[in-house]
């Protein structure tokens, strides 16, 4: 493992669709892909966190990513997809939902074509993006799940879940 | 309204000679009510007025006599006449009261009750008055009787006085009595004398005023007798003895109640006069109301005889001038019968004569017609005959076009069943695109399912990418394998995505078709409406074509019927003109007829009229045109002869020209045109 991150970004990595913009994932924190199923609303959590789902007897809260990243919500279709992450909080490892508008496709990005994220002018805190990744003539914004939930709302929303997990076993 | 003109004959002169009599009856009437009226006013005039002016003039009578009464007894104021003045008031009251009875019948003299009422009343007042003043004198007798006994007594004593002075007086002369009471003696001798003097000149005086009823006097006077007053209290003064004081008192008192006395017989004087005045008043008023009575008598007895007189005159003016006006309303009466009868014969005569004329006239005119009835007939045949021959000419032709509008109608049909065949066939057509568009639907159904499957296959070879990254080494195969899936599902996508645009590209091709199809459609459906007018048409004019044909042989028909009536109408025209010939001798026949009619009405005598009416008849039969002697023939044949002879007959007996038969009855020679 830190070996990898040594090695800076280059890898395979997960890529889909947000409004026009690639992004992408590496492929190890991803634990599978599965379409839009019906998700459950919990009450008195943040705008972007939609809800849980039950996934194979698991409960997985999912998180909209456009809200997330203060887009404009887009209703769920066919295409609309769950990406299941698997993320390291408080250290112990967790599963959460993130829904995209599409999957693309399994790249691989070797370490030259990968830049670092810009100081300025994007759309998002720095902190969440590992890199820019150059793939023919794309650019794929490499993303780091964990920074994007570092926050106080998840560590709450999985300390309670993980006591209702507690609880439940 | 009532017409007097249309009534019967007899009953015009029955009605003339009725009012005539009515009016006679209405003032035989009214005259003898009016006669007997006049005989009760001057009944009543006898009957009643009379007696009751006699008995107002005997009232007047009887009053005067007891006013004369009355009269005297003031002068006198003696009992008989008092009696007689009352036995005659009384008596006016009794004729009085005979009188109100008498006035009482009738009622228009109401007032003069009233009035005798009146009258009474100052009868009783009077009689009153009268009453009174005989008490007063009474009175006044009384007052004298006693006024006399107190002036007597006054004389007397005076007397008395006077003597025994004058025996004193002598006695004391020869006594030789002292100077002063002799003188004494004879001042009181001299005062009795003086004033047995002064009483009896008062007396003398007070009667004479009595008798020239001058009461002041006496009341004046009596002022005289006070100087006695004084003498005798001067003589007292000088008597000492009481006896002779006693006297004197004694005369005092006899002079004061004379002097009162006297006073009294002045006021009851006074009162008389008063109450004789009042009576004179009394009398005078009934005086005049006697006067009154008589007047208002006679005047009642005036008007009634002046009412008598004025009814008598107006009878009179209304009886001459009811027979004026009958005699004028009879000559009127009978000038309106006269005229009402013989004005609307003459006017009939008139007409009839007219319409003779007239009759002859016409049946001339008829003739002629008559005759250009004929002539008319013929051009009219002729023309006819033209008339048919044009129709039969047209009746062709309208069979011809008729089958010409069969043809087309069936062209017309034909193409109306073309134009339904190709709009059923384009239905059929447009079902078919409905049903490429429905199955194209269904493809791109399926090829949205390929496609939906593809996706699934990318994220099933994604994951299994993932499961083979998760794997490390060992899953590098799968990777591979994975990645040949993820290539395999997109192929799969692109070609559905592919499909789906040919497909979409079909369905807009169809849809278009479909619309293009419906446009035809309805053009189709038009040209089927035109058609179908256009067939309408046709018929139309194939049956109107029909109609014609058949409207032409009806022409025929009436053309053929028109031939026959008009050789009618020849042969009734010739009739006509016959027919007006003999009328014509007719209105010659009701001419004469006429002429006898005037003479009835105007005289023997009075011919004028009659031959100026014939005159007249005779010119307008010249004038008839020949043609009437042409179509005569035929009126011979149908008249017998003897009334024609006739008729000639009396044109020559009333008519002063004579009428050549040639003008009436045509000859052999003028038939030949005919």
């Amino acid at each position: 493992m830190e070996e990898l991150q040594v090695k800076s970004q280059e890898g395979k990595y997960l890529t889909f669709y947000l409004g026009n913009e690639d992004y992408g994932i590496p492929i190890l924190k991803v634990k599978e892909i599965i379409g839009m199923m019906n998700i459950t609303y919990v009450p008195r959590t943040p705008e972007f966190i939609k809800g849980v789902i039950n996934l194979r007897g698991k409960i997985i809260p999912i998180m909209d990513l456009r809200l997330k990243f203060g887009m404009k919500e887009k209703e769920y279709n066919e295409r609309t997809c769950i990406v299941v992450a698997e993320v390291i909080i408080n250290g112990s490892q967790r599963h959460l939902g993130i829904v995209v508008d599409t999957v693309s496709e399994v790249i691989n990005i070797i370490g030259k074509d990968i830049e670092p994220p810009p100081q300025f002018g994007a759309k998002i805190d720095e902190n969440f993006l590992t890199g820019m990744g150059k793939v023919k003539d794309r650019v794929v914004m490499l993303l780091d799940i964990e920074q994007i939930i570092n926050s106080e709302e998840f560590v709450a929303l999985f300390n309670n879940m993980r006591e209702e997990e507690t609880a439940t076993v | 309204m009532f017409n007097f003109n249309n009534m019967k004959l007899s009953l015009k002169i029955a009605s003339g000679i009725g009012l005539v009599a009515t009016l006679f009856i209405i003032l035989g009437v009214y005259t003898i009510i009016n006669l007997s009226k006049i005989n009760n006013d001057v009944t009543d005039l006898s009957a009643k007025y009379v007696p009751l002016v006699e008995s107002m003039a005997s009232i007047e009578k009887v009053y005067l006599k007891a006013n004369l009464y009355s009269k005297a007894y003031v002068t006198r104021a003696d009992e008989k006449s008092y009696k007689n003045a009352e036995k005659y008031i009384n008596k006016t009251n009794e004729e009085i009261h005979k009188l109100e009875k008498q006035v009482d019948k009738f009622q228009n003299m109401k007032s003069m009750i009233e009035r005798l009422e009146e009258f009474d009343e100052f009868l009783q007042e009077g009689k009153s008055l009268l009453k009174k003043m005989k008490e007063k004198n009474i009175e006044l007798d009384k007052l004298m009787a006693e006024a006399n006994e107190y002036g007597k007594a006054l004389s007397y004593d005076l007397t008395v006085y006077s003597t025994i002075q004058s025996q004193k007086i002598k006695k004391d002369i020869k006594s030789n009595k002292p100077l002063n009471i002799v003188s004494n003696r004879i001042i009181k001798m001299l005062f009795a004398d003086n004033s047995i003097d002064i009483i009896k000149t008062y007396r003398i005086n007070a009667l004479k005023a009595i008798i020239k009823n001058d009461n002041l006097y006496m009341k004046d006077n009596l002022v005289n007798l006070d100087k006695i007053y004084s003498e005798v209290d001067k003589i007292l003064t000088m008597t000492t003895k009481d006896v002779d004081r006693n006297k004197l008192n004694n005369i005092k008192k006899n002079l004061k109640n004379y002097q009162e006395t006297v006073l009294k017989i002045v006021k009851t004087r006074l009162k008389l006069d008063e109450l004789e005045q009042n009576r004179e008043k009394v009398s005078n008023n009934a005086l005049a109301f006697t006067e009154l009575l008589s007047i208002d008598g006679f005047n009642s007895i005036k008007t009634n005889s002046t009412n008598a007189g004025q009814v008598q005159k107006t009878v009179k003016d209304f009886i001459f001038a009811g027979l004026v006006t009958c005699v004028l309303l009879a000559i009127f009466g009978c000038w309106v019968i006269i005229s009402s009868i013989t004005k609307p014969i003459s006017k009939i005569v008139e007409k009839l004569n007219n319409t003779s004329n007239a009759v002859t006239e016409v049946s001339g005119q008829i003739s002629s017609s008559s005759q250009q009835l004929a002539s008319g007939s013929a051009e009219q045949a002729s023309s006819i005959e033209e008339t048919s021959s044009t129709l039969e000419e047209s009746s062709s032709m309208v069979k011809q076009n008729t089958e010409n509008t069969n043809q087309a109608a069936g062209l017309a049909k034909q193409t109306k069943y073309a134009a339904d065949k190709g709009y059923s066939e384009m239905t059929e057509m447009m079902d078919s695109m409905q049903e490429i568009k429905k199955s194209s639907d269904e493809i791109g159904k399926i090829i949205k399912v390929i496609d939906e499957i593809a996706f699934q296959t990318n994220i099933l070879s994604l994951n299994a990418a993932v499961e083979a990254a998760r794997a490390g080494e060992a899953g590098k195969g799968f990777a591979v394998v994975a990645e040949e899936v993820r290539s395999l599902a997109q192929r799969s996508a692109q070609a559905a995505k592919d499909t789906a645009g040919i497909i979409e590209n079909n369905i807009n091709l169809s849809e278009q078709g479909v619309y293009v199809a419906q446009r035809v459609n309805s053009s189709l459906s038009e040209i089927n409406d035109q058609a179908q007018k256009v067939s309408e048409l046709l018929d139309e004019v194939s049956t109107a074509s029909q109609e014609q044909a058949q409207g032409i042989s009806q022409i025929n028909n009436a053309i053929s019927q028109m031939e026959q009536i008009v050789q009618n109408n020849a042969t009734t025209a010739e009739q006509g003109a016959n027919a007006a010939d003999s009328m014509s001798v007719q209105a010659v026949n009701m001419k004469n007829i006429i002429n006898e009619l005037i003479v009835m009405i105007n005289g023997a005598n009075k011919s004028t009229i009659a031959d100026q009416y014939s005159n007249v008849s005779v010119q307008e039969k010249k004038s008839v045109p020949n043609r009437i002697k042409k179509t005569a023939q035929i009126t011979i044949d149908k008249t017998p002869n003897k009334p024609v002879s006739k008729v000639k007959k009396n044109l020559r007996s009333n008519n002063t020209k004579v009428v050549s038969p040639e003008d009436v009855i045509p000859l052999e020679d003028d038939t030949e045109g005919f």
